[in-house]
């Protein structure tokens, strides 16, 4: 056999066939494919260089996030403060609280606010005409602030915060006082400072409003008050949605004292303002109650500068009346000099 | 990667299987020639070698995981090689070679005749080389593949064995029958 002739020793490994096959062996596998295959393993272990883009991004990743989160959290701290502002805003400085204190005062105040001319308690007055009681102003920038436009828009979200307050209503036995409270005034008085015209026309245009409810009988009040209510629940249906009632209340009576100025003082756009003082006139009782309640809603320092400006025009009886409501209504308040001793019977 | 060069193909893929990548470097730098003739000179296609060399390295890649040291690592990406390999055999043929199921291989009577059948030996080695490349295209598979795994990866019978899945004797058999063809074929 041929097998016996090969030598005993290199039967399985010859050099000279290794000589010359590694010089017949140079093929490699090309560039490319070597490329992807070292590509391939870097994934595998995810050790993979980075693109110097990939580095910046991931520079920046953290500050950003960071920025992120605080612009979601101011928003989300301002939306709830606008949503329920009672629950986050402290008692103010300087003014008067419901405090214990001021209970028995307050008490007092409305016994004694039932019997002058011209002052129903919201409270009382609501409950008299089988209305629910007004809701505290919890949320004295969400009716105040929007356009009536926006206030269409907002409308469910309205109608459940009103829910939330009359589930809350029941609960919060001081709302009333809250109602008065004159932290709330002023948050209320700020914000209808927006919708208003500037600051000289809005006193001019207020302020004989104020006057001709102040000079309105009781019974007048309370039937401006009756009419107002059953306007209100005939147009919602029951529904006691303060910010809509509010904006109402702002939108309507405003025209009237225009009208007045303007027929006791020089013309001023006679087309576009007597027109709304026309209707404004034409309900009466329902801009009578309407200013009514907004003098009551006035804060201390506003309603003693219409009493000044009151005085100014020379009507000196309407600003003791209004002095005098005054004193009611803030007994504790410190007059300023010239009113202290004014207007005392 | 320094620090790489001096270990051994094991601990490289120890490494590479712990999250070294530089150590898969090493290794298929050490590697790649070999397998890569090895694909080429059994399958006849550059074109053909390449996607199959591609996917033993990544067949290796993939299960580096469960790599353990059981044996030389080029036996056991020879392994994988031949593993690739058969399976294309298969796929191109439906069966692999019948060489791969003739364990004693031919008889030497038919290496003499393939010898007498290419008279045409150079001595110049360069025209030896290209001889040497014919002859081993002429082998069967399977001897051939025991040639190539004994030059391109210096494994001993044992580990051609356990690299092509088969006996000892069958390795040692396949090896000699394509070394005493290929001697006789370029001593002419």
């Amino acid at each position: 056999m041929a097998m016996r002739e090969l030598p005993a020793g290199d039967m399985e490994r010859d050099s000279t066939l290794t000589a010359i096959y590694r010089a017949a062996a140079q093929d490699a596998p090309p560039a490319a494919l070597d490329a992807a295959i070292l590509a391939a393993a870097r994934r595998e272990v995810g050790a993979r260089p980075r693109p110097a883009g990939l580095a910046f991004g991931h520079s920046w990743r953290m500050p950003l996030s960071l920025a992120a989160v605080i612009v979601l959290s101011v928003s989300l701290v301002t939306l709830v403060r606008e949503e329920a502002p009672e629950l986050t805003e402290p008692p103010r400085a300087g003014q008067p609280t419901a405090d214990p204190e001021r209970k028995p005062a307050a008490s007092a105040d409305s016994g004694a606010a039932a019997t002058a001319p011209g002052f129903v308690p919201d409270a009382q007055r609501s409950k008299s005409i089988g209305l629910k009681p007004p809701q505290p102003m919890s949320s004295p920038g969400l009716g105040m602030r929007q356009p009536e436009s926006a206030e269409r828009g907002a409308q469910p979200r309205k109608e459940k915060l009103a829910d939330r307050q009359e589930a809350d209503a029941p609960a919060s036995a001081g709302f009333a006082k809250r109602r008065d409270a004159p932290a709330n005034v002023m948050e209320q008085q700020n914000d209808k400072r927006a919708a208003t015209p500037p600051p000289g026309q809005s006193a001019a245009v207020t302020a004989p409003m104020m006057d001709s409810i102040a000079q309105q009988p009781p019974a007048a009040s309370a039937a401006s008050g009756v009419a107002e209510t059953k306007t209100l629940s005939r147009s919602q249906a029951a529904d006691s949605d303060r910010p809509q009632r509010d904006a109402r209340l702002r939108a309507a009576p405003e025209p009237a004292p225009v009208a007045e100025k303007q027929s006791a003082e020089a013309p001023r756009t006679p087309d576009v303002e007597t027109r709304p003082a026309a209707n404004a006139r034409s309900a009466s009782p329902a801009v009578s109650a309407m200013g009514k309640l907004e003098r009551l809603e006035l804060p201390p320092e506003k309603w003693l500068e219409r009493i000044e400006e009151l005085r100014r025009q020379g009507k000196f009886d309407e600003a003791k009346a209004s002095l005098a409501e005054f004193r009611k209504r803030f007994p504790d308040y410190r007059l300023p000099e010239a009113l202290r001793d004014w207007g005392n019977p | 990667m320094p620090q790489h060069e001096n270990s051994s193909d094991e601990e490289l893929m120890q490494r590479y299987r712990d999250g070294d990548a530089g150590a898969f470097d090493v290794l298929y730098g050490r590697h790649k020639g070999g397998v890569f003739r090895y694909m080429a000179r059994q399958c006849g296609s550059r074109g053909i070698a390449e996607e199959l060399f591609q996917d033993v390295w990544m067949n290796l890649i993939r299960a580096r995981a469960a790599y353990t040291v059981q044996a030389k690592f080029t036996t056991y990406l020879y392994r994988l090689a031949h593993n690739r390999l058969i399976d294309h055999y298969r796929a191109q043929s439906g069966q692999a070679p019948a060489s791969f199921d003739d364990a004693d291989g031919p008889s030497l009577d038919q290496v003499a005749a393939a010898r007498t059948d290419d008279p045409a030996v150079s001595a110049d080695v360069r025209q030896q080389a290209q001889r040497i490349l014919q002859l081993i295209e002429s082998l069967p598979e399977a001897q051939r593949e025991a040639f190539l795994l004994q030059q391109e990866s210096d494994m001993s019978v044992e580990e051609i064995a356990q690299a092509t899945g088969v006996n000892r004797e069958t390795a040692k058999s396949r090896l000699r029958y394509a070394v005493a063809k290929l001697r006789q074929g370029v001593q002419g």
